[in-house]
């Protein structure tokens, strides 16, 4: 299968980027472009990728009959403008997370790739992660699930993760959906109402919207609590990590995704070295064997779609002051 | 050092880990004279636990007959105003297990006694005495971290057996019991909340969890999560995190355990110490008990309580509940 990475404007791209080199030596797909409308960025992938093809325009790339499917890690802002471009060019799609920063967008992508009989999946590696994976198990011999609080707490991204006329918003936009979608998941519901506080960054001037704290009720009234928050200084030893504690008719499970790392000094600093399971190249081996197999990924766009609204209702709580229904922001902007 | 003469009022299981042992620890401040229970069973096996021969199941009694300077009252809930009231009118100074009340009447109530009688009131609000949170408070305090911008905490456990827990008239759930303790420090950490939103799961009218947030004057904001949704093997867990503009800090007791214990089938873990804060907070108040300046003013702890109500109110459908300045006086 041959695979376009397009945009290295988010941070993934670089791991996407190499989980694509492992699957090109495996013989299971191959990076076979990459588009950039950033020269520089472009310029990097030059460099770093001598053999494959540039593209600066994404309407060219979405008529290359060589490419089958994109990766887009773009900005959230434009995601869904290269994900139309490329489902109208007959292109399968991967979205990195959030699957756009509207949900109108969004919805419009959904109802593309179903119109067009193309695969369109979220990148959300959480779901390809063992241990959530096996939680999701578990969870299902414990009986109802009574309450889910979770956490995604990381560092500051810098970039323009923070600028919202590119990431239409900041930490909550960021980091709300991949616990979301976990929650979302586990229990097999949807999210009905939303109430949420932001915080400034720890980053300070210019970094903006730098936490978040936002609860969740899903269908069934069972409480679903985010932080979403930037919340890992510079110092702190690693990114951050993945929380979700679920509680249940018959039990409890507590994750901590992320928990397996070395713990090292280089240089003279502490750094924890995650040797944990490689969720990014599960998922994208997932997305390729759907489009092979003409299914459905694991996270599709529907999911990425549900967990976006989430994002939505969060920021209409916040300007309203009051929770939210999600069926309020369902079909509006 | 003069040695106060101290009753115990209710000898169940927060007695028996918390302020038995505490008193034992304290002998040169105090001398634990006499304690009181309605159930004959209990009592005596805590006076047998703790060797204290002068026992009551009438607390009225042992407050006439024992000539105590302080009295200790870790009852029920709904029992604590009459009970507090009445050690107070009788001129003897109160240490009273949170919550303060079930009310604020009840509690406002009692500030009136203490300070008609001219005696000392305290609230056991042990996490001020507690050393991870009382270190967090101290580097605040010194500009470690900044000015707050976040803060996390979690109180997660198991459903308390006594059975009055499960009544919500006399409990009000977990967010009066326990979710108070996190509310509590981070008035004091960071100052009066703005407004407060809750949700939680239920059983019947019992809030069993509680998921709650919070904004403060300035650009803070908290998290609140309190639980009794965890099943029996669950070890009891707190988590607290601060992050400020210029640094920040995380505790875990799961992350602190200083001793495992294994024996067959059964497993502990703690982190024991001599100067626990249940001690602590009892050493503290030997001297406001000597007429001294209060360590922990009960016209503060009122707050905590009046702020618990509030989120409470949001537990039970109120939304987003806007909190006035300088409600209580």
């Amino acid at each position: 299968m041959r695979i376009a990475l397009v945009s290295f404007a988010h941070v993934h791209a670089q791991s996407y980027a190499r989980v694509l080199t492992e699957l090109e030596k495996d013989g299971i797909a191959e990076m076979c472009a990459v588009y950039d409308d950033d020269s520089r960025r472009l310029a990097f992938a030059r460099e770093r990728f001598e053999s494959k093809k540039l593209y600066s325009d994404i309407e060219e790339l979405a008529r290359d009959p060589d490419i089958d499917a994109a990766i887009v890690t773009s900005e959230n802002t434009k995601r869904a403008g290269l994900a139309i471009s490329l489902l109208n060019g007959g292109k399968h799609v991967l979205a990195e997370k959030p699957i756009s920063s509207k949900v109108a967008d969004a919805v419009r992508m959904v109802q593309l790739a179903s119109e067009n009989g193309l695969t369109l999946g979220t990148a959300f590696p959480m779901r390809h992660h063992d241990a959530p994976q096996s939680m999701k198990r578990v969870l299902s011999d414990l009986g109802g699930i009574r309450s889910i609080s979770s956490a995604n707490p990381g560092r500051f991204p810098g970039l323009w993760f923070a600028d919202p006329a590119a990431s239409g918003g900041g930490a909550i936009m960021d980091h709300t959906v991949h616990v979301a979608d976990l929650a979302r998941w586990f229990s097999g519901k949807e999210f009905s109402e939303v109430y949420a506080l932001r915080g400034r960054s720890v980053a300070g001037e210019g970094s903006g919207e730098g936490s978040g704290l936002v609860l969740c009720k899903l269908e069934d009234d069972t409480p679903v609590s985010v932080d979403c928050s930037w919340s890992r200084l510079a110092g702190w030893p690693t990114w951050g990590n993945v929380f979700v504690s679920a509680c249940a008719e018959k039990g409890a499970a507590v994750l901590s995704a992320f928990n397996e790392n070395l713990w090292t000094v280089v240089q003279g600093s502490y750094k924890w070295s995650y040797y944990g399971p490689d969720a990014d190249k599960k998922m994208i081996l997932d997305f390729v064997r759907a489009v092979e197999n003409h299914s459905q990924a694991l996270a599709t766009g529907v999911d990425g779609l549900r967990a976006l609204e989430v994002v939505a209702a969060a920021y209409e709580s916040i300007n309203r002051r009051r929770p939210v229904k999600v069926s309020e922001i369902q079909g509006s902007g | 050092m003069e040695r106060l003469a101290v009753g115990l009022i209710g000898c169940g299981t927060l007695s028996s880990y918390a302020h038995g042992p505490a008193l034992r620890k304290l002998e040169r401040m105090y001398e634990f004279r006499a304690i009181a229970d309605i159930d004959p069973t209990t009592l005596n096996a805590f006076s047998k636990r703790f060797g204290v021969d002068r026992k009551f199941t009438d607390y009225k009694e042992m407050i006439s007959s024992e000539d105590l300077d302080i009295a200790i009252v870790a009852t029920p809930t709904p029992t604590h105003e009459e009970i507090g009231l009445y050690v107070l009118n009788h001129g003897v100074n109160l240490f009273m297990e949170k919550p303060f009340a079930l009310t604020l009447e009840g509690a406002r109530n009692m500030i009136e006694a203490s300070e008609r009688q001219g005696r000392a009131l305290q609230v056991g609000h042990c996490v001020r005495f507690w050393q991870g949170y009382v270190q967090i408070k101290e580097q605040m305090s010194n500009g470690d971290y900044g000015e707050p911008l976040l803060a996390k905490a979690h109180r997660w456990g198991t459903m308390p057996a006594p059975l009055w827990y499960r009544d919500p008239a006399q409990s009000n759930g977990v967010g009066l019991d326990v979710a108070i303790h996190d509310l509590d420090y981070l008035r004091w950490l960071i100052g009066e909340p703005k407004s407060v939103y809750a949700q939680g799961r239920f059983e019947g009218k019992l809030p069993m969890s509680v998921q709650a947030v919070l904004e403060f004057e300035g650009d803070a904001i908290a998290y609140i999560d309190a639980s009794w949704d965890f099943p029996p093997s669950w070890r009891f867990a707190t988590f607290f995190e601060i992050i400020g503009t210029k640094g920040m800090a995380q505790m875990d007791s799961r992350e602190s355990t200083t001793l495992e214990v294994y024996t067959g089938h059964t497993s502990s873990a703690s982190s024991p110490r001599e100067d626990d804060a249940y001690t602590r907070q009892l050493a503290a108040f030997w001297e406001p008990a000597r007429g001294g300046k209060p360590v922990l003013p009960a016209t503060d702890s009122i707050k905590s309580l009046e702020l618990a109500l509030a989120l409470n109110k949001s537990l039970n459908g109120a939304g987003r509940v806007e909190l006035k300045r300088e409600v209580v006086k």
